[in-house]
């Protein structure tokens, strides 16, 4: 690991071996973030967002790729398997922040963990809601929105997304 | 840097009131600087950068907020256009609102991050009106000539290219308009 990608992951609270940081990253917040082996955060198009509420975990698997722009927002818990792979500004977060009932639209809702299982792809632009359990292998296209289960091994593509055969 | 910032201003949230309050006149002061030919409300507060691009008018209502992020928002107003911000917005990190002739936006409305409003495109210009405390959560784009009613929720990375009527909840791409009802509180 070089001295500048220690330099910018001074606020995770373990880093495995071989991690590598290209570009900015942005790591903010007061909760755990933790990075397996040979992660890879490439913010050189676009910073890397990685925010963690207070006593929230972020933890990120060997191996996970993380490309431009990405943003990923733990207030409770949010857990990347192995291998993972994050296509440009994709979005990944464990609470939406606001209730959709007008008058209590600044309350904010509870957190509902998200889990991404080994070797899980993520489109471009894909966001990730609260609550979402992608099982292994699962690849969302570009600009998917998925907030529920999915079973291992499916593809889905569009808005609302539907399962295709790759 | 600004990441140290965001972490300086996270911690003095919820530690320190009076270095919050300190914070809190840097931005004040901030977007006094960064939104100078614009009409500006009082304390409307600007954290981090800004992009402005102002070659119309442009009107920020009291109280708006502009949220420190990664990338900054964006206000591009073209020579005779016209953005009128409500009073009381929050405006996540990466907006980007471009004006070619005339966006309003009503009050107290949310801005989730990388949310894009624009009225203008190659087949020509067509006013965007969003109404009061509507939420447009995270990367939602908002096509030209399109109407937002009153507390309407868009979701996250809805395309809207129709109007949605006043208390409604459109989701997808294109968006389909539904009743706020089928959602479940929090959930979507």
């Amino acid at each position: 690991m070089t001295f500048a990608s220690t330099l910018k992951l001074w606020r995770c609270a373990k880093v495995g071996a071989r991690v590598r940081v290209l570009g900015s990253v942005w790591i903010v917040g007061e909760g755990r973030v933790e990075l397996g082996d040979d992660v890879c955060l490439d913010g050189r198009a676009a910073p890397i967002e990685l925010q963690t509420g207070r006593g929230a975990l972020l933890r990120i698997g060997e191996g996970c790729v993380l490309e431009a722009g990405v943003s990923i927002e733990a207030q409770d818990r949010v857990e990347l398997g192995p291998r993972c792979l994050l296509r440009p500004f994709a979005k990944v977060m464990d609470n939406q922040f606001h209730l959709v009932a007008s008058d209590h639209r600044r309350q904010r809702p509870p957190s509902s963990a998200v889990r991404l299982e080994a070797g899980v792809e993520l489109g471009a632009h894909s966001i990730v809601l609260p609550g979402a359990w992608l099982e292994a292998g699962v690849k969302l296209g570009p600009g998917v929105v998925i907030g529920r289960h999915v079973r291992s091994g499916l593809t889905l593509a569009g808005v609302p997304p539907r399962a295709v055969h790759p | 840097m600004s990441a140290l910032a965001v972490s300086l201003r996270l911690w003095a949230a919820g530690r320190a009131p009076t270095l919050a309050r300190g914070l809190r006149l840097v931005d004040r002061v901030r977007a006094r600087a960064l939104l100078l030919g614009c009409e500006v409300g009082r304390d409307v507060m600007v954290q981090g950068a800004l992009l402005v691009a102002v070659a119309g008018r442009a009107r920020i209502g009291a109280g708006t907020c502009f949220i420190e992020g990664p990338v900054p928002s964006s206000l591009r107003v073209a020579p005779g256009g016209l953005l009128e911000l409500g009073a009381g917005c929050t405006l996540n990190y990466g907006v980007s609102l471009e004006v070619h002739d005339a966006v309003h936006i009503g009050a107290r409305c949310l801005f989730g991050s990388y949310v894009r409003v624009a009225d203008g495109a190659r087949g020509g210009n067509a006013r965007v009106l969003i109404g009061d405390d509507v939420w447009l959560a995270h990367g939602a784009v908002i096509e030209p000539g399109v109407t937002i009613g009153d507390g309407a929720v868009i979701g996250a990375g809805a395309v809207v290219t129709r109007d949605v009527p006043a208390g409604m909840l459109a989701l997808g791409n294109p968006a389909r308009v539904m009743s706020q009802g089928l959602s479940s509180g929090g959930r979507s």
